[in-house]
């Protein structure tokens, strides 16, 4: 597959997730037993897009990103890679843990409990939250390419 | 891993808050292997010795750690899990994230 659509895959999956984080934080604050049953499905539908973006991205960042990093690093912004990329890379290891936590808070009595809904609001707007910095550093570093192929 | 009887007034259930509290402690513990691999050659050499990739080894460890430790929560105080306000259980979460997050951040800003 085309390492371009590989990455925007890994975009791809990493909006569904921040989109989903979103959701399910609004859902949360009226949540009813109307609504239980859909903050569940999207917490998993949340979670499982981000283990599909972080998959997806672990496949490209070990056998598509050394080149990139390659013409990052000759380029007007080597901290593209040395300080957002090694940064966003491992900050993305608790935002996948605070994903796959959500749909186990998700399973708390959201109805009728406040502290069960107020770690499901918490935990969704830390995930979106997270999200939101790892899209916005994924941008940094899509620049920091661009302006060293520029400067070529 | 369902909600349990203890998921009522102000203790979110037994998953919830073994798992909240891993995801604390992963997200510090993975903060600090930042640090450690960056710091000590032997170290990297050793995580990407053992996948192929230091990230690739970093992250499963991460993962074994976070399913290690939630699992062990649940099963601790006879089945009953921890006993946890959610006010303190969301303390050590967002302490977790923020403490991780910027021994990672800071680290690369200012000591690498």
């Amino acid at each position: 597959m085309n390492n371009n659509v590989i990455l925007m895959l890994h975009v791809l999956f990493g909006l569904l997730c921040l989109v989903g984080s979103l959701w399910i934080f609004v859902d949360t604050l009226h949540a009813s037993e109307t609504n239980v049953a859909r903050i569940r499905a999207v917490s998993l539908a949340a979670a499982l897009s981000m283990w599909a973006a972080y998959a997806v991205a672990g496949y490209w960042y070990i056998v598509f990103y050394p080149a990139d990093k390659a013409i990052i690093l000759k380029g007007p912004w080597p901290f593209a890679h040395d300080l957002v990329m090694e940064t966003k890379e491992h900050l993305v290891i608790m935002l996948l843990l605070l994903a796959t936590f959500l749909p186990i808070a998700a399973r708390g009595r959201l109805a009728s409990s406040k502290a069960a809904r107020s770690v499901v609001l918490w935990t969704s707007g830390l995930v979106f939250a997270l999200a939101l910095v790892a899209d916005s550093l994924g941008a940094i570093i899509g620049m920091g390419a661009k302006v060293a192929l520029l400067a070529k | 891993m369902d909600a349990s009887p203890q998921d009522r007034d102000d203790e979110p259930a037994n998953a919830t808050v073994s798992f909240g509290i891993s995801t604390a402690i992963t997200s510090v513990i993975s903060a600090l292997l930042v640090v450690l691999k960056e710091k000590v050659p032997a170290i990297m050499a050793s995580m990407k010795s053992a996948t192929g990739h230091h990230w690739a080894t970093h992250s499963l460890f991460a993962l074994v750690l976070f399913l290690t430790v939630g699992l062990g929560l649940t099963r601790v105080n006879g089945g009953q899990g921890l006993k946890m306000t959610s006010g303190r259980l969301l303390q050590v979460i967002v302490s977790g994230v923020v403490i991780g997050g910027s021994i990672i951040g800071g680290f690369y800003l200012f000591m690498d």
